[in-house]
């Protein structure tokens, strides 16, 4: 195409965008009806009297539903699909626009099925669900629902609206020649979108654009570009205004060839670029040729040239060389080995070399590092041992630290009533300089016991949990610690519960015949109410047994208000200090795809509305 | 200059926005009536205006004396008529109401509740997984299956 050609068509494209979308590609599917509703919240399309064409036939029906969430079809009630001198009449049709393939039913004397495009007898049961899955009373109950004349379905599952009337929360808005329904979701489609114009007392004005191409997979790009206005704010530090801007774009140049492309740049002098190449040879060797450049804000770009091959070598394990050479005479370079070694040894060799150069100086670092693990894993236990070596060529330094660990996996006993698990690590480190020398161990030590509910009365159960940890250094400290936590839980009603918590805990360091240490205790209630329809809602109290004083207190209470609403408010109070410490009143809409919460805090004295995405 | 700016906004704003507003719009209520919901249930409670199911299930077994199958429509002005087709697992039709007239008369409703039901007596009917399919106006308008066990 012609540069003038791709500059009108880009700008045509941004037209679209910007005045509505004009220019939608033909739609999967386009409905027409007496009542077409679609339910934001739900992803759901009801309609009564509709009419769409399918597969070259003309299909009438009394009732249609839509789930875009699990991609289900039907149109059902006086079905008929006509095409040409054919006429077929139904009772049920289940479709998928897609495939394209359906499945009509007709309930007579038995129930009989014909099928239509790629569906058959054995795939056509995949396509029939419950029509259940979608009712009109439900999307009429959805805080944001639309009904529309025309309602069009994309490739990408996008639904627009003709002539659309808009409800919140059952109250009419004004209308709309032409909506995107479905816009909020993170799909994104093809082109040029507005994501976003904001004005905030603090950043100013703020906008988002993003571009978005995808040409049947050898070809797809992502580019977004961020701006803040601040000059319309009366109090402002800084700079005016600044841009983001961020592109990632990937081309498939043959069968095994692409070519990726990553930029981001900052209005703030900050910029950086990615190009990769990657080929894969054959299934078991591929390369990777990089080429970057990174500008920070106040220090001197540098450019990176990188090579990496990958061998996969199946039974003879995979390995992996690479180099990449620098700007200011910088080079890294790496070679890696692994392999699965009589079906539960697990080996690892990795050894790199690094000469950076160090900013201001003009000197440069040189370090030769090197790993080799090993690990064992069987059903009883896992037994892995590592050994890692890292070496300053320029400063004589080099530390060198073997570990092994040794873990017990968890197994029951006392008929599965109890579970114990325990695990052991050992630490050694060896450092030396030119002139010295120095070492150092540890080891940690960790059991922990646990035991499953136990059932003491109908109504009441008991669990608890112990745990113990040795750490012990070379200096001969030595730390002990062990913590008990019982819970019992018992049940009062329906929905009705006290539950009580012990905790104790112990630290201590013992070094020579010097002990020292601390312990700690909490004993907790908990009186909790759930009632999904009304009030619920619980209140903790906090008591330290070895101190003989109450701590804090902790209260939710929700109640809802209606169907949709609810009322929730949470507390805190401190019998330290005698005060309430913090209160938050919400009163949440659940929404489906997302909850909208008015939420008031006591702390900062704001009223908050939060959308957050479920 | 802050000012002149936030007028070229909104005024940007408002002329995009012009080209896909209109005040022509869809109607907002159905026109069909609804069935809002299929219960199976072996028996049924009697409120001061609908029946409910006593407890929803959908598996049966021979303790079961009856099955019932509770409707509830959300209905629109005009006459109407209920069937209910029930199939076996053979997916041949085993009994048909035929079409039911409901008088919507004396006072008006926004939804109704009605049930049909089988005896599960020995030997009346086959084991296996049974379609209920419910035609309002003489269209189908839902099914729900049910096990017998």
């Amino acid at each position: 195409m012609k540069p003038a050609g791709a500059f009108l068509l880009r700008l045509f494209l941004s037209l679209q965008v910007l005045c509505g979308p004009l220019l939608a590609a033909t739609p999967l599917l386009r409905l027409k009806g007496s009542h077409l509703c679609y339910s934001y919240d739900l992803n759901q399309i009801y309609g009564e009297n509709v009419e769409f064409e399918f597969l070259g036939y003309r299909v009438t029906s009394r009732y249609l539903i839509i789930n875009i969430v699990n991609r289900s079809f039907c149109a059902y009630g006086q079905v008929v699909l006509a095409g040409g001198t054919e006429r077929s009449p139904g009772d049920e049709f289940w479709f998928s626009p897609k495939e394209p393939s359906g499945v009509l039913l007709t309930y007579g004397s038995e129930i009989g099925a014909r099928y239509f495009g790629k569906a058959e007898e054995k795939t056509a049961p995949s396509l029939i669900r419950e029509i259940r899955d979608v009712s009109w009373t439900a999307i009429q109950k959805s805080m944001f629902y639309m009904t529309a004349k025309t309602i069009e379905i994309t490739g990408s599952y996008e639904v627009y609206g003709r002539q659309v009337r808009l409800y919140v929360e059952g109250a009419r808005s004004i209308g709309f020649r032409k909506l995107n329904l479905t816009t909020g979701l993170s799909r994104r489609f093809a082109g040029l979108s507005v994501d976003k114009i904001w004005f905030n007392r603090t950043q100013g004005l703020i906008a988002r654009l993003s571009h978005s191409y995808d040409s049947e997979g050898r070809f797809s790009s992502q580019s977004q570009i961020h701006y803040e206005e601040r000059s319309l704010l009366k109090n402002t530090t800084g700079l005016n205004r600044q841009i983001d801007l961020m592109t990632a774009m990937t081309a498939n140049l043959a069968k095994r060839l692409t070519l990726s492309v990553n930029g981001n740049y900052n209005s703030s002098s900050l910029w950086s670029m990615n190009a990769a190449l990657s080929k894969q040879w054959s299934e078991t060797v591929d390369t990777r040729f990089d080429l970057t450049y990174n500008k920070p804000v106040l220090f001197k770009g540098e450019a990176w040239l990188g090579l990496q091959t990958d061998f996969a070598m199946k039974e003879l394990g995979d390995i992996a060389f690479g180099g990449r050479y620098g700007s200011g005479n910088q080079l890294v370079g790496n070679v890696a080995y692994s392999n699965l070694l009589f079906k539960r040894i697990r080996l690892l060799v990795t050894g790199s070399y690094s000469r950076f150069g160090i900013v201001g100086s003009g000197a440069s670092s040189r370090i030769l590092s090197s790993n080799i693990s090993a690990s064992y894993s069987s059903r009883v236990f896992n037994l892995s041992t590592d050994y890692y070596l890292n070496r300053d060529l320029v400063g004589s330094q080099k530390l060198s630290q073997p570990r092994l660990t040794l873990s017990l996996n968890q197994f029951d006993f006392y008929g599965s009533l109890l579970s114990f698990r325990l695990t052991n690590i050992f630490i050694m480190n060896q450092s030396s300089l030119s002139d010295s020398l120095q070492k150092s161990f540890s080891n940690n030590l960790t059991l922990s016991l646990g035991i499953k509910p136990i059932s003491i009365h109908r109504t009441t159960s008991l669990k608890a949990g112990f745990s113990l940890e040795q750490f012990m250094e070379m200096s001969r400290r030595n730390f002990t610690s062990g913590g008990i936590i019982i819970n019992v839980v018992r049940q009062l009603g329906t929905g009705i519960s006290l539950e009580g918590f012990y905790s104790a805990q112990s630290r201590r360091k013992t070094k020579g015949w010097f002990i020292e240490g601390t312990t700690s205790q909490d004993l907790s209630l908990l009186f909790r109410v759930s009632n999904t329809t009304g009030l619920s809602g619980w209140i903790s109290l906090s008591y330290d047994p070895k101190r003989n004083e109450w701590r804090t207190s902790f209260a939710e209470l929700s109640l809802r208000i209606s169907e949709a609403w609810r009322f929730q408010t949470l507390a805190c109070y401190d019998f330290l200090f005698r005060k309430l410490n913090n209160i938050d009143v919400f009163l949440a809409r659940d929404a489906g795809r997302f909850e909208l919460r008015f939420v008031w805090r006591s702390l900062s004295k704001q009223i908050v509305v939060e959308l957050i995405p479920q | 200059m802050n000012r002149r700016m936030t007028l070229a906004v909104l005024w940007s704003l408002l002329s995009l926005s012009s080209s896909c507003v209109s005040f022509r719009t869809a109607t907002s209520m159905p026109k069909e009536p609804i069935l809002e919901k299929i219960d199976f249930c072996s028996a049924v409670k009697e409120g001061p205006d609908i029946l409910k199911a006593a407890e929803s299930i959908d598996a049966f077994d021979s303790d079961d004396q009856r099955i019932y199958c509770l409707i509830k429509v959300w209905i629109v002005p005009g006459p109407m008529t209920l069937r209910w087709k029930w199939y076996s697992p053979e997916r041949t039709l085993w009994r048909d109401t035929g079409e039911v007239e409901v008088a919507l008369e004396p006072k008006p409703v926004s939804s109704i509740t009605a049930y049909d039901r089988v005896p599960t007596g020995p030997g009346t009917l086959a084991k296996g997984t049974w379609t209920v399919v419910i035609f309002l106006n003489g269209h189908f308008a839902g099914r729900r299956s049910f096990q017998l066990m």
